[in-house]
């Protein structure tokens, strides 16, 4: 049996007709992809890229006829569409950086989108680095995200019919405290296509002990929220020995998951963290395997290559950045496309999908420390560590140069200098002042 | 029998009209929804077998607008809209089934097929023929039958002649697919999703498991001219659950409709099974239809390769009067080919009572 074969009914769109369901056109689009993903999970490695390489030269293929930035940049590649594209050739088309978004400017668009792929839409990426991006979006890479939300639910087998809870960025601001924003179903992805339960949405800029209150309230079935956020909640929620018995699992978005969490998660509330990896600017990059910590590259979505720093494929184990190529963005082409983060390879995995696997998402470059001898890493501060020498609820550490780090603390008073000196040391290393 | 208000989303209708081989046609109306159904299944069919759809596909089927005929034939580029909007097809071909067999065959060769569908009693001309002349399809991987019972025997005689095995399904035309036959398995499972077939007892009580009853369908999603309860003629055996794991309930067998039954003086009556095996036996028999004329009589048609002597036929006679149980009062006549019903469709058996 296939996880397709768990799936609610679809939601009914013709008079007197209530199963089996003849969906809404644009369900009947997403359930039409699902079915395929439901196959092409299972594939082995190779025919996963072969198919991937077949939808990347007709993307190459685009982007040199119409995307004035990419007709220069390619110009010395031999290629040419009819001929197959080999990962050989692939690893010659020079790396897209942020920063090349930004100096194309419009160059980077495409001066004749297929019809066919609707309607463009433009959003900006977060700009957490200060560099914030403007991405043209279409109707298809729309429904594209709105697929592998569904396959997320699939994978995670979530009871569709509970209640979701969403504590995250409120653009709009309209899900503030104490009530929060109440929808009907789960979102576009889900509501459109399947029937679900209902969903509410807080603000993630409310404070910590007010968003446990409105969960207590909620009692929702599944939570969403970002991996920090979420560290916050169970440090709050373990102090005041609060249990939210509804959930049955969370899921954590947007920032890096330090595994602490998931430990923390299972110790104060007994669920687990199902972590995702997407991008604003490219969808879905890869979702948590079913079952396993480690995740799978959503591979119909994105070509997803993990490079060392001679630009060649890592192999298992080695951590290496993170480049990506949205395989269905025609309106704004972004191909081999450095992200900024970094990721191990994994091995393949035990559960037989063909999908490649990540092992673990490092995270961004301004998220390493640099240690004064020159060794960098990734630093994990497991909160509870913290807490144990001092009452403490939340942390920021900031590199402001080689040997100093600036470390912002929210405490339950003011710390003593024994306590402020007993766990910086042990992470960064003697030689840094804090 | 057609709604007054059919909701506007269930799309244009159109009129089809059963193949009348009861002598009783039956005009229906469909609806676009009712045709989604019908190619839906179409396509479960294909993948419940598991069919190659790169593959060829050929068909020896009905084809009322006399647009394949022999020798060439209809050629298209897809299997047909049910599948080939859906998902990319092989080419498939079709020619006529008032085809002699002879030409069948000749055109079969000349096809390079991979999937044949047809009907049960063509299928079974054509295996004798090739049995006769030793002719296979190498690049031959299925038959499908449809559209008739198929006896248990022929399963055997594809085997034994092409090496290959037979998927069969149940359909109506009034409603579309009734059953389609389990993935690695002979008997049948009900398209629940399509319509609601109930099959029942002379009291009108669900028949049991092994136990056989007319089969009563109601269609899930024809809002033209719904049918509700429609006893379409036919009686099958109910099964027990399958193992496959697939709870659409079973049947076993489609014994066939009630014109195809056999009834003796006494009032018993059954579906008679024949087997051309038995007639070779005692007599050179190509193709043979037994007409029950009235409680005590049979006319028997016969293609044989000469003209039988008295002897071989009072042999028949006596085959055909133990298989039966009944010393039936029997004429023969003799024709180059049995002509089928006016849809394609023959009939080995068939009561005029």
């Amino acid at each position: 049996m296939n996880e397709i074969s768990d799936l609610p009914i679809p939601t009914p769109s013709m008079a007197g007709n209530l199963w089996p369901v003849v969906p809404s056109q644009r369900a009947a689009t997403i359930l039409a992809l699902l079915f395929q993903l439901e196959q092409s999970q299972w594939w082995a490695p190779e025919r996963l890229q072969a198919a991937q390489f077949r939808q990347a030269a007709e993307l190459l293929r685009h982007a040199r006829r119409t995307v004035p930035y990419y007709g220069k940049r390619f110009d010395h590649i031999a290629w040419r569409h009819g001929q197959p594209l080999t990962p050989e050739i692939w690893s010659e088309l020079p790396l897209l950086k942020r920063e090349d978004i930004q100096g194309a400017g419009d160059r980077l668009h495409s001066r004749a989108l297929p019809k066919s792929h609707g309607k463009i839409a433009t959003i900006s990426t977060s700009g957490s680095t200060g560099k914030p991006v403007k991405v043209l979006t279409t109707e298809l890479t729309a429904t594209m995200w709105r697929v592998f939300s569904q396959r997320d639910i699939i994978w995670r087998r979530c009871d569709l019919s509970g209640k979701l809870a969403a504590i995250r960025f409120d653009r709009m601001k309209r899900a503030a405290y104490p009530e929060g924003l109440a929808a009907k179903s789960w979102g576009i992805g889900s509501g459109a296509t399947l029937p679900t339960g209902p969903a509410v949405v807080l603000s993630i800029t409310t404070p910590v002990e007010d968003q446990l209150e409105w969960l207590q309230r909620q009692q929702p079935d599944y939570l969403i929220t970002h991996p920090t956020n979420l560290e916050a909640l169970l440090m709050y929620a373990a102090q005041e020995r609060v249990r939210l018995t509804s959930l049955k699992e969370i899921q954590t978005i947007s920032e890096v998951l330090n595994p602490s969490v998931r430990t923390l998660c299972r110790e104060v509330l007994g669920v687990g963290v199902n972590d995702m990896y997407t991008t604003q600017e490219a969808g879905y990059l890869a979702l948590q395997c079913p079952g396993q910590e480690h995740y799978h590259v959503q591979a119909e979505n994105v070509f997803f290559e993990i490079l060392d720093d001679r630009g060649k494929q890592c192999a298992p184990g080695q951590v290496g950045k993170v480049v990506v190529t949205s395989l269905h963005n025609f309106a704004m082409p972004l191909i081999r496309y450095d992200i900024g983060d970094f990721a191990e390879v994994g091995e393949g995995c035990s559960c037989g999908r063909g999908l490649p696997v990540i092992k673990h998402i490092a995270g961004r470059v301004r998220g390493m420390v640099v240690l004064p001898d020159g060794r960098r890493h990734w630093p994990f501060f497991g909160s509870g560590k913290f807490s144990s020498v001092a009452p403490i609820t939340q942390f920021q550490l900031v590199q402001k140069t080689l040997d100093t780090i600036e470390v912002k603390l929210v405490a339950g008073r003011t710390l003593s200098e024994g306590e402020e000196r007993s766990r910086s040391r042990q992470k960064s290393g003697p030689s840094c002042r804090c | 029998m057609h709604s007054r208000a059919l909701p506007k989303s269930h799309g244009k209708i159109g009129t089809i009209s059963t193949s009348g081989s009861t002598g009783k046609p039956v005009k229906v109306l469909t609806t676009e929804l009712t045709a989604i159904m019908w190619n839906v299944l179409t396509l479960r069919d294909y993948l419940w077998r598991r069919c190659d759809f790169a593959a060829k596909l050929v068909a020896l089927r009905y084809d009322p607008n006399k647009s394949a005929g022999y020798p060439d034939g209809k050629q298209t580029k897809s299997w047909g809209r049910s599948s080939g909007g859906a998902i990319t097809t092989g080419p498939a071909a079709i020619l006529s089934i008032m085809t002699p067999v002879a030409q069948q065959v000749a055109w079969l060769a000349r096809q390079e097929v991979n999937y044949l569908i047809t009907y049960p009693s063509n299928l079974e001309a054509i295996l004798r023929h090739c049995r006769e002349k030793k002719i296979r399809f190498p690049t031959l991987r299925e038959v499908q039958t449809m559209s008739e019972l198929l006896k248990p025997s022929i399963r055997e005689l594809c085997r034994e002649v092409w090496d290959v095995p037979i998927s069969d399904m149940y359909t109506c035309q009034e409603a579309g697919y009734i059953a389609l036959q389990c993935p690695g398995r002979e008997h049948y499972h009900a398209q629940s999703e399509n319509m609601i077939v109930e099959v029942l007892n002379k009291d009108g009580s669900p028949s049991q498991p092994g136990e056989t009853g007319k089969v009563v369908i109601s269609h899930l999603h024809n809002y033209a001219s719904p049918l509700i309860r429609y006893d379409i003629g036919d009686f099958a055996e109910v099964g027990e659950p399958c193992p496959c794991g697939r709870t659409l309930p079973v049947l076993k067998r489609v014994v066939g409709r009630v014109r195809g039954m056999v009834t003796l003086p006494n009032g018993d009556q059954f579906w008679p099974f024949f087997s051309n095996r038995k007639f070779n036996e005692v007599a050179p028999v190509r193709q043979y239809q037994i007409v029950q004329k009235t409680l005590d009589s049979l006319e028997i048609n016969l293609v044989t390769d000469r003209k039988l002597v008295v002897k071989e036929e009072d042999k028949l006679r006596d085959v055909i009067a133990k298989r039966l149980g009944h010393p039936f009062a029997m004429t023969f006549s003799y024709f180059d080919e049995i002509p089928r019903g006016k849809s394609g469709k023959f009939e080995d058996f068939k009561s005029e009572l």
